[in-house]
């Protein structure tokens, strides 16, 4: 086996199941994320020489799964209409842990994606605030701004009795 | 820090800020403690199961990139065989009856993507059905379904499978015709069979799709072919 294939298959294994969950937070869709992470992953091998640091690897595929999702809507191939379904699979909880889930799988969907983004790539990837900035390619303070926005009203909607959405941010 | 920016730090992330930072704000470390909850919930929600085999299902379609390259892309010894290829093929005319290049299309796809032949990964009815979805068919497969992964078939996007026919692979194109007008002639709409050396396969019309079978065994063929009558609706 070649080095390159070595380190492409490394690659694959340590982030396929990261860049399928983001790609469906992304998309909504399960078989839409599957081939997202498909094309995401066959390019990374058409351009692997760009890679020079391994550390570099998430963002670096996370920026290619982003263009790829990009592409699709230029495309314009895909249908959404099994989006739903998609969103509302849970499995192996009792009635009213599954009740609590799906609310809060709702909730996440319903989030913008200007905010949800950044809330994924936080909390579900593990990156800092500069890494996300530099994926989104926004500044740190917007980045802080949409995770501000994002927290907020994932709490006020989950506590309607609650405060509400802070104003500040 | 004063009180606001503590509580815009808490939410940009909760674990951001320590407990000294937050000694005399008893609300605030309420806060910090729902917050945290919130993120815990959050994680589990958003970390949702990932299919089956697909690592696999990644590493198999990038070995198979080298072999989906244009016959005229390749060194001689490749271009060479392709080249027999479709002499053999014309010279089996007789075998055949109806839509060559179809089927001509089909046989080459097989041969280029051997490794799903031989793929041993189960998938679900959860797996297939937003696919076939997309092109507007209901499937309930009651066979195993080893590979499903849309293709270019002859430059139409379209469903490349292979069930387990009784523990022997037969390989399902389903392409739909509504992508491409003038895919499906009026003489394409009666099936069609074409066959070489080493696989047989049929092609039938099916309202605006072509559906390809592709087995080693004749005899899969028409039993395939009578499972898909009764496990595809066709809403388009």
């Amino acid at each position: 086996m070649s080095h390159a294939q070595q380190r492409y298959e490394a690659l694959v294994r340590a982030y396929t199941p990261d860049l399928y969950r983001y790609a469906y937070w992304l998309c909504h869709s399960k078989s839409i994320a599957e081939d997202l992470v498909q094309d995401t992953l066959l390019r990374a091998w058409k351009n692997l020489s760009q890679l020079q640091e391994a550390k570099a690897a998430k963002a670096w595929l996370l920026t290619i799964l982003r263009h790829e999702n990009a592409r699709r809507f230029e495309r314009k191939q895909f249908e959404y209409s099994d989006v739903e379904q998609d969103s509302l699979e849970d499995l192996h909880q009792s009635p009213e842990q599954s009740v609590a889930t799906d609310r809060l799988h709702r909730l996440i969907l319903g989030l913008p994606q200007d905010y949800r983004e950044p809330l994924v790539m936080q909390l579900l990837l593990g990156m800092t605030g500069d890494e996300i900035a530099t994926v989104l390619q926004l500044n740190l303070n917007t980045v802080n701004t949409r995770l501000f926005r994002g927290r907020a009203q994932l709490r006020a909607r989950l506590q309607p009795e609650a405060a509400g959405v802070p104003s500040h941010g | 820090m004063d009180k606001l920016s503590l509580r815009r730090a808490l939410y940009e992330d909760p674990r951001s800020v320590s407990a000294e930072e937050l000694l005399d704000q008893p609300q605030l470390q309420q806060l910090q403690q729902e917050l945290q909850a919130l993120d815990d919930n959050l994680r589990q929600q958003l970390a949702i199961e990932v299919p089956p085999q697909l690592v696999e299902r990644v590493l198999l379609n990038q070995r198979m990139l080298p072999m989906q390259k244009r016959w005229y892309q390749r060194p001689l010894p490749y271009a060479t065989a392709a080249a027999l290829l479709v002499s053999v093929l014309y010279w089996q005319q007789p075998l055949q009856n109806g839509p060559t290049d179809l089927g001509q299309h089909a046989l080459s796809h097989v041969y280029h993507e051997m490794a799903a032949l031989r793929a041993e990964a189960l998938l679900s009815q959860a797996d297939i059905s937003p696919m076939f979805s997309q092109l507007g068919i209901h499937a309930e497969f009651p066979v195993p379904v080893r590979y499903a992964r849309f293709c270019d078939f002859d430059g139409v996007r379209s469903l490349h499978l292979v069930l387990d026919i009784d523990g022997a692979a037969v390989t399902l194109f389903v392409v739909p015709g509504s992508a491409q007008p003038g895919l499906i002639t009026p003489e394409q709409i009666e099936p069609a069979q074409f066959a070489d050396a080493r696989f047989f396969g049929q092609a039938v019309t099916k309202l605006q799709h072509r559906l390809v079978l592709v087995a080693e065994q004749p005899q899969l063929l028409a039993a395939t072919s009578a499972m898909l009558e009764k496990s595809l609706r066709f809403n388009i």
